[in-house]
């Protein structure tokens, strides 16, 4: 059991699942409290409206994902800003009309599209190196981030305009933490893919909140979930022959699941 | 303190704000009342750089509040009408009252042992000490009012700006807040805006009443000078009518 430890597709799948735990527990808990879960399913498939643009154009479709997801991320806070709309409002827009792309693509593009779709299923024992250090290098970033603005960050989760007229900047801070969720999510479409981040990023944080009114710990509880889940779902996945992305979302439904029930006997 | 000449706004077509001169002096508690879409929340935005206005120019601290922005902002405190605390959010009242000194103390910087301290007082002032590690969102409306207003006094802001803070509060509330509003005002001498609808529910020590219909000034009245029967074509209603409502107050 232990050899495989010595592997280096399992290494990278090791680290690449605990930066996803890390990465996505942080942002995950931004997402839940800023009420804007699709943005993970708009981002992802920003990506992968990216990656087969790429395909159709000659250019290397990873790149282009990372592109694309970043520029939707980017979009977002300042086109709710200027139409007055939701923030929820414009990720739809947004989702719909990288949807359209991605579809328009698909139907042009001749040849194989599997490293397109790779982006929508994920494959975590493909992880490479360059994957594990970009993904390592945003974690860092999205942990000074909290390190260093939690106390701002805290101020726009409960009231963007309160914190305003408090005289703090927080359209910067708005807008930094879609810009991050967006990185985050986008380079973790390896790990687990873009149709099933989505569970990763909603269900530790949500069922994080559920056991603590105290944001550090919900910090914290978050991060702990999306670790569990992703090793738990890249040992079953070693173990049983079966994909890890479905097993990782099935073990953090489990973890809400559980969290649910006991809450129940702690009353609040 | 605060001068306002010629200040227009306007939102989808309406002029909300129209030509409004006003000038408030340090110290001065006014009441600003109005039927509804009178350009009050509007004024009040318009005061402390929320909102930019289309023509004319605001003063505060002989600064432009837009201009000037955070700056200005940090002196100023603001209750917005309808502030809810939500339950998802995962905030105690410590927590809450405590945004409050993060503008203060700025970037980078982590709340230390003084603004912890500056928070504690302002609970205690308020009286909400007991509720300090209670879940924000969970308080009643009359409990989320007064956390709201420790929140502005953590804050050592010299003008403060209510917006129809008693609203959907039951009439014991009200007049609890109202009476915690008269004692900042006594204690702290800041300079107090208030916004309201419930003419009943004055709180004591207001000096100036502003009247807006329109987005214009419709009567400035001192206590001395205000006299209820004015207010029946501000809110297009009979006198009798007004009486039911508001009853026989006097300033």
């Amino acid at each position: 059991m232990l050899e495989i430890l010595s592997y280096n597709y399992f290494q990278n799948a090791l680290i690449g699942s605990i930066l996803a735990g890390v990465g996505l527990g942080i942002v995950g808990v931004w997402v839940v409290l800023l009420r804007i879960p699709f943005v993970g399913v708009a981002i992802s498939h920003a990506a992968f409206a990216g990656s087969v643009i790429g395909l159709l154009l000659g250019i290397d479709p990873i790149m282009m994902a990372i592109v694309f997801s970043l520029l939707a991320s980017v979009l977002i806070g300042p086109i709710a800003e200027k139409s007055g709309l939701e923030a929820n409002v414009i990720i739809g827009i947004i989702f719909s009309l990288v949807l359209g792309v991605a579809f328009l693509g698909l139907g042009l593009i001749k040849g194989p599209k599997t490293e397109a779709f790779n982006l929508i299923w994920g494959s975590i024992l493909t992880l490479s190196r360059r994957n594990i250090y970009f993904n390592a290098g945003i974690t860092f970033f999205v942990i000074l981030f909290v390190v260093f603005l939690g106390k701002e960050i805290k101020a726009v989760f409960y009231n963007r305009e309160v914190a305003t007229s408090c005289g703090i900047p927080e359209k910067f801070i708005f807008f930094s933490l879609l810009f991050l969720s967006g990185f985050v999510i986008c380079l973790n479409l390896n790990t687990i893919g873009g149709m099933l981040i989505f569970s990763l990023l909603i269900n530790p944080p949500s069922a994080a909140r559920i056991l603590t009114h105290n944001l550090s710990k919900m910090y914290l509880l978050s991060i702990l979930f999306g670790i569990l889940s992703c090793l738990t779902g890249l040992l079953f996945s070693y173990m049983f022959s079966v994909p890890a992305g479905a097993t990782i979302i099935i073990v953090s439904s489990l973890i809400f699941i559980i969290s649910l029930a006991l809450r129940g006997r702690s009353g609040y | 303190m605060i001068k306002i000449r010629k200040v227009s706004k306007t939102f989808g077509g309406k002029e909300v704000l129209s030509e409004i001169s006003l000038d408030i002096k340090k110290q001065d508690f006014v009441a600003i009342i109005g039927p509804n879409g009178a350009g009050k929340t509007t004024l009040l935005k318009t005061i402390n750089g929320l909102l930019v206005p289309d023509k004319g120019e605001v003063r505060v601290f002989d600064l432009d509040p837009v201009k000037s922005g955070l700056s200005v902002r940090k002196k100023i405190g603001f209750i917005f009408q309808n502030e809810l605390i939500l339950k998802s959010v995962p905030l105690s009242v410590r927590d809450v009252v405590c945004v409050g000194r993060i503008g203060v103390k700025g970037l980078f910087r982590k709340l230390d042992g003084g603004d912890f301290a500056s928070a504690k007082k302002a609970m205690d002032e308020v009286g909400i000490m007991d509720l300090e590690n209670r879940p924000a969102g969970f308080l009643s409306g009359g409990e989320q009012r007064k956390v709201s207003i420790a929140r502005e006094l953590a804050r050592d802001v010299e003008i403060l700006l209510l917006d129809e803070i008693l609203m959907n509060l039951d009439p014991a509330s009200q007049m609890e807040i109202n009476s915690l509003i008269s004692s900042i005002y006594k204690k702290h001498k800041l300079t107090i805006v208030f916004v309201t609808h419930l003419l009943r529910y004055l709180p004591e020590g207001i000096n100036r009443v502003v009247a807006l219909k329109d987005g214009k000034i419709f009567g400035d009245f001192s206590p001395r000078d205000f006299d209820p029967k004015d207010l029946a074509p501000l809110y297009g209603i009979n006198e009798e009518n007004l009486k039911k409502y508001v009853g026989n107050f006097k300033l």
